[in-house]
């Protein structure tokens, strides 16, 4: 048991995000096979219920190395024993059965309590031994079933999930039955005994190994460039160089193998062709191996075969048939080489048949019509006459059983076929005299690196290296097809994972690293390739995302927000220079100035000369000095003409700024966007516990999971939602023969579903439930003394609807475990109210009701009016503004001396501002009662307005929040202030609780409205 | 921005901030009297600039002023301490202060020096003058003139009153 936790909180709190990621898909597989579920054991008979199976067991195998990594053991064994259930029940060694629902759920509920302790920092709190417990118990019985039912086949031909399905399988070594996982720790040795220089060792080599990875990746992809392959090399001599310092003799000869090859890469010497690219990252595989090996103190070393194989496959003795890599087509669906778990064919033709490439056609047209084909390299159907096709390898999901689909192959012309599966199997036939004893010795090692390359990445068996590599190394010797039973067996040994290889898979939970297909799902970033098949597969976290802490974010934002400002400044500066270029003639002015004063020279000096009048040379001197004085001006102007331009140039720079911060406040506001789809799939277990609990049915359809939503804001939802769906499941459903009796279907609906309206996002909550009775209501509003009987009577639906919100109120005739103490909506209530939210329900009797909240679409920026009141600008929320109308004072009435207007049949009171907030000292009226005409936004909602009196409309704009409570307090009737764009505050009328405040005074003083009125 | 920043005048001599049971004070004028407070609760010194008035709140808290971003209160001393209240002459100046997380300003009639003051030289508050004892940490004796120390944190504190708070 784990006392403490002595993980960085950056690290926890990725381990938490990732693993609440995998409890919900643990849950929501699971409710999928309830969903499926008749009584009685569920066969994995269709796809998608294969590939619930998998993404459960993914998701228990992540989990557990994400635990192991941290070190939370209590997690860890958990996981350990659910990984194993789930592997046996996809191996059909165990069935999931009804009985089994509960079991897991509880075993879920374990977890999650566990993780949630961990977010509380309440260690050790949770008992897990019962859960254990239970899990022992599952496996136990599966122990006994799998002893009972090895012989039973299980669903072969479904393959296009981790299940390697049939590959005919030479031998099944009985020690390979056995779980390797007990064995393999033997061994077990601390290698580097230096603390730190092992963590140092660990930390870099990894980030080598991922690099090395990441490279190869790219290579795969088919950008052959250099740099690529100067990047693989320099990273093999780093890892290579790494292992010698810390003295891992073997792991640096395998390095230096390594590195060798890839140097022949470099200088073209070798090509690179599939299968050498899979060589290299079976070689990366195997050096992660080692790494984790260190890490876990568990390392044995680098098994010989496998070096020995991989050298093999690297130095490319296979290579005389080898074609360059053939840029994925139209047949390559999918793009995930490794996770595309059918067979390969491998064909061998004579180095001299002429019409290989048309052979390999026709075989690969053959083969299309008995599976799905994934791909062929090289693609014999696009090859340019230049290419041959010589040594083919096509990969298939074929509908047919591997020795049927070799015997498919033979009857062309080929030397050799081979058929290979996703295990480490291999048949091969030769219907003609193996010419070639070079290419047939190397194929086998081929097969299994091709294979391998699915086995290890997938399972990570390799730490039991024996194991798989007896297999391996076998292959060659007995290529005789035996029954596909027999080769499950196999794959079954590699499956319970040993511990340390577990780490290096999971031990990655951030992306852009693991080659391996079993890597974390979902996260979906959309894949570049979009096909049939990998939209089957789980879908692939894309190579690059961030976790960001969300503080961080809030600090862009707001810088955001000051770039604007500033933008804002700069604009004003702008129009203050602005006229100062105006005078657009200025320079030319000048220069006609100094002509004329030089013209009037002349003609002086030259009456001066006639004449000799002495006042003439006098006045020609002044002019003279005149002209001298001037010509600095001159040179001013010229100045203010550059200046200009430059000016203009500012000019744009400012606009051009301007684009950058809107582009980037928008881009930071994407990013914090997330899709309320996890928030939404999570009721998919409360509802069926609910339903349980209460014996109701219940179909629960989520619409528009996509729509996105601030991340505070999705985090904060999940709260009144729960309050929200348990009254529907718990007051509004009704229990399934009343439905019957009511003329309903048995099977209630319902609905979560979330929309865009406008500037908000809306989520609603609906049943078709029995709805809100409106007697009940009344009557306990009665008890409760909150309206008089008298006014209830008159109460209308809606009003008596409102009343729900009221701190205990319930109609409930008893408290439940689930609601009925009356305290459900009223915290729905506070919440949305801190999230600037509305609530609206709306309800027939025996029709439904219908919930719905309405959102900003983020809380850190609104759409607001900018209206002036006296001297102060203040912003109204738009969505709080049902429209803005001018009156004439003529216009106004008054009902008890409140000033009123009537809008359209509706009697509006007029309120000014300080009336709201009821300021005796403070004065903002700066007079503004010249006009007998008056500006009012009618803002509240349906049913209570108020119009509220303005000096001057200012516009609309897009507002950032900033709370007032960071360095000050919240202040009753203002949501918050915000920044204008001269710098200075603004503050933001909280429109909701200025209706209350409203009211509050209303029935306080009347005092407040007449002063009011007599403007 | 209507403010611009002002170095706080002399500022603190070098790095010896801490000495021996001594410390670093500003003093500032109000209504004619020193008053001073820690250093090391002065964020920086601006200009004051306009303001945005609050409502439903204390009349002494002069209003909201924006600082790079953040939005702060800004409290009138002399409105807080019952003085008269005056318009404001070119040299007042806002002290920004630091207390825990929160940011407020503080509106004085001018920021007059940095003090070094050691201990021995701080009397406990006395009850002489109106003031209440709460806000004041002592009496600074200094040859020429009295600085009255004020208790920064309880003072903000008691600004905000709890019952407001929506």
């Amino acid at each position: 048991m784990s006392g403490t936790v002595d993980v960085t909180p950056e690290f926890l709190a990725g381990f938490l995000d990732e693993a609440e990621e995998y409890m919900e898909h643990l849950n929501s597989d699971l409710l999928l096979f309830e969903d499926s579920a008749d009584n009685g054991p569920i066969a994995l008979d269709t796809p998608e219920r294969i590939e619930w199976m998998n993404e459960m067991f993914r998701a228990a195998h992540s989990l557990k190395g994400l635990a192991a990594t941290m070190g939370f053991d209590n997690i860890k064994e958990v996981t350990h024993r659910m990984e194993t259930l789930f592997d046996r029940i996809r191996m059909g060694q165990a069935f999931l059965d009804p009985s089994k629902f509960e079991t897991l759920f509880s075993v879920f509920d374990c977890l999650q309590r566990l993780i949630d302790e961990l977010n509380n920092n309440t260690i050790g709190e949770v008992e897990i031994a019962p859960t254990l417990a239970m899990l022992d118990k599952e496996l136990q019985g599966s122990d006994q079933a799998k002893k009972d039912a090895t012989p039973m086949a299980p669903e072969n031909d479904q393959s296009q999930q981790e299940l390697p399905a049939s590959a005919p399988k030479v031998e099944a070594p009985e020690k390979a039955n056995d779980s390797p996982s007990q064995s393999e720790v033997v061994e077990a040795s601390n290698v580097i005994p230096d603390e730190e220089l092992r963590s140092l060792f660990i930390e870099s080599t990894m980030e080598s190994i991922d690099h090395l990875n990441e490279s190869l990746l790219k290579m795969e992809q088919g950008s052959g460039e250099i740099e690529l392959i100067q990047e693989v090399f320099r990273m093999a001599h780093n890892i290579k160089g790494a292992c010698g310092a810390v003295g891992l003799d073997d792991a640096y000869r395998f390095t230096h193998g390594m590195e060798s090859v890839l140097d022949q890469v470099r200088s073209d010497a070798i090509e690179l062709n599939d299968s050498l690219m899979s060589a290299l990252f079976k070689g990366a595989d195997i050096l992660r191996e080692v790494v984790d090996g260190v890490r876990s103190d568990q390392y044995v070393g680098i098994d010989d075969a496998i070096c020995e194989n991989l050298y093999k496959k690297w130095n490319g003795e296979e290579s005389s048939a080898s074609e360059p890599i053939v840029e994925s087509s139209a047949l390559n669906d999918d793009s995930d080489f490794d996770s595309s778990d059918g067979l390969s064919v491998i064909l061998d033709f004579d180095a001299n048949a002429m019409d290989a490439e048309i052979q390999a056609f026709l075989i690969l047209n053959r083969i299309k019509e008995v599976g799905v084909v994934h791909r062929c390299t090289p693609d014999v159907e696009n090859l340019s006459d230049d290419e041959s096709a010589h040594h083919v390898v096509i990969e298939v999901t074929p509908d047919i059983s591997a020795s049927e689909l070799r015997e498919l192959a033979a009857k062309f012309e080929v030397q050799s076929v081979q058929v290979v599966g996703a295990d480490n199997s291999a048949s091969s036939v030769t219907p003609n005299e193996p010419s070639n004893l070079e290419t047939t010795a190397a194929q086998p090692g081929d097969t299994d690196l091709v294979d391998n390359e699915n086995a290890v990445s997938e399972s990570a068996a390799t730490p039991p290296i024996e194991s798989t590599i007896d297999n391996a190394v076998e292959l060659p010797r007995s290529p005789v097809a035996t029954e596909q039973p027999a080769a499950v067996q196999v794959v079954e040994s590699t499956k319970p994972l040993p511990e340390p290889s577990t780490a290096s898979e999971t031990e990655m939970p951030i992306p852009a690293v693991a080659a391996s297909p079993a890597a974390p799902p979902k996260r979906a970033a959309p894949q570049p390739t979009k096909s049939a098949a990998s939209k089957q597969a789980a879908p692939v976290r894309s190579g690059e995302t961030v976790r960001v802490d969300i503080e961080r974010l809030d600090q862009l934002m707001n810088l955001g927000g000051e770039l604007v400002i500033c933008r804002a400044r700069l604009n004003q500066i702008q129009a203050g220079m602005s006229h100062v270029f105006d005078g657009v003639g200025t320079a030319f002015q000048s220069e006609e100035m100094s002509d004329g004063l030089e013209r009037l020279q002349h003609a002086l000096e030259h009456e001066s000369g006639s004449g000799a009048r002495s006042s003439f040379s006098e006045l020609s001197r002044m002019v003279q000095q005149l002209k001298e004085s001037f010509e600095p001006f001159g040179a001013i102007a010229r100045r203010v003409i550059d200046a200009r331009s430059q000016f203009h140039e500012f000019v744009e720079s400012v606009h051009a700024l301007g684009l950058v911060s809107d582009g980037l406040q928008k881009g930071i506001m994407d990013t914090r966007m997330v899709a309320v789809g996890p928030l939404f799939t999570r009721f998919r277990r409360v509802v069926r516990d609910l339903c349980k609990a209460k014996n109701k049915k219940i179909d629960l359809v989520l619409i528009g999971e996509n729509t996105e939503l601030d991340k505070r804001m999705i985090d904060e939802l999940g709260d009144p939602l729960t309050h929200m769906v348990r009254n529907s499941v718990d007051h509004g459903i009704e229990l399934p023969e009343d439905r019957i009796a009511a003329g309903k279907e048995e099977t209630a609906t319902l609905t979560l579903e979330a929309y865009h309206a406008g500037n908000s996002i809306c989520l609603e909550v609906r049943d078709d439930g029995k709805g809100i009775d409106h007697e009940s209501v009344r009557a306990k509003a009665i008890e409760k003394e909150l309206l008089t009987p008298q006014q209830a009577e008159q109460a209308t639906p809606k009003e008596l609807i409102q009343l729900i919100f009221q701190p205990g109120f319930s109609t409930a005739k008893e408290v439940s475990d689930l609601s009925g103490r009356g305290m459900g909506m009223d915290i729905v209530m506070t919440k949305l109210n801190a999230l600037s939210g509305t609530i609206d329900v709306e309800s027939e009797p025996g029709e439904g009701t219908k919930v719905t909240i309405r959102l900003p679409l983020t809380l850190a920026i609104i759409n607001g009016l900018l209206v002036r009141i006296r001297n102060e600008i203040y912003v109204i929320p738009i969505d709080s503004v049902a429209e803005i109308i001018t009156v004439r004072s003529e216009e106004l009435q008054f009902v008890q001396k409140q000033r009123v207007v009537r809008v359209r049949d509706q009697v509006i009171p007029i309120v000014e501002l300080e009336n709201v907030f009821a300021t005796e000292g403070k004065c903002l009226r700066s007079d503004s009662s010249g006009t007998d005409e008056m500006t009012l936004c009618i803002i509240g909602t349906e049913g209570s307005r108020i119009g509220l009196s303005v000096d001057q409309l200012l516009g609309q704009e897009d507002i950032v929040i900033k709370s007032l409570s960071e360095n000050f307090q919240n202040v009753r009737g203002f949501a918050g202030a915000s920044i204008m764009g001269d710098g200075t505050v603004s503050l933001i009328l909280d429109v909701a609780t200025m209706l209350e405040m409203v009211r509050e005074n209303e029935s306080n003083t009347q005092q407040v409205l007449t002063s009011g009125a007599c403007v | 921005m209507t403010q611009s920043t002002l170095a706080p005048p002399e500022t603190r001599n070098s790095s010896d901030v801490a000495v021996e049971d001594g410390l670093q004070i500003v003093g500032f004028r109000l209504a004619g009297e020193e008053y001073g407070i820690d250093i090391m609760c002065v964020q920086e010194i601006i200009l004051p600039g306009r303001m945005t008035e609050l409502l439903q709140v204390p009349e002494f808290i002069r209003g909201l002023i924006n600082l790079r971003g953040s939005i702060i209160p800004v409290i009138d001393l002399r409105m807080r301490f019952g003085l008269k209240v005056t318009e404001q002459s070119d040299d007042s100046r806002i002290i920004v202060t630091e207390l825990g997380s929160r940011t407020v300003g503080i509106v004085v009639d001018a920021v007059s020096e940095v003090l070094r003051i050691s201990a021995s030289q701080i009397d406990p508050p006395s009850t002489i003058g109106t003031l209440d004892q709460a806000y004041i940490k002592g009496l600074v004796k200094l040859e020429q003139k009295l600085i009255i120390l004020l208790e920064i944190e309880s003072l903000l504190e008691q600004e905000i009153p709890a019952n407001l708070t929506a």
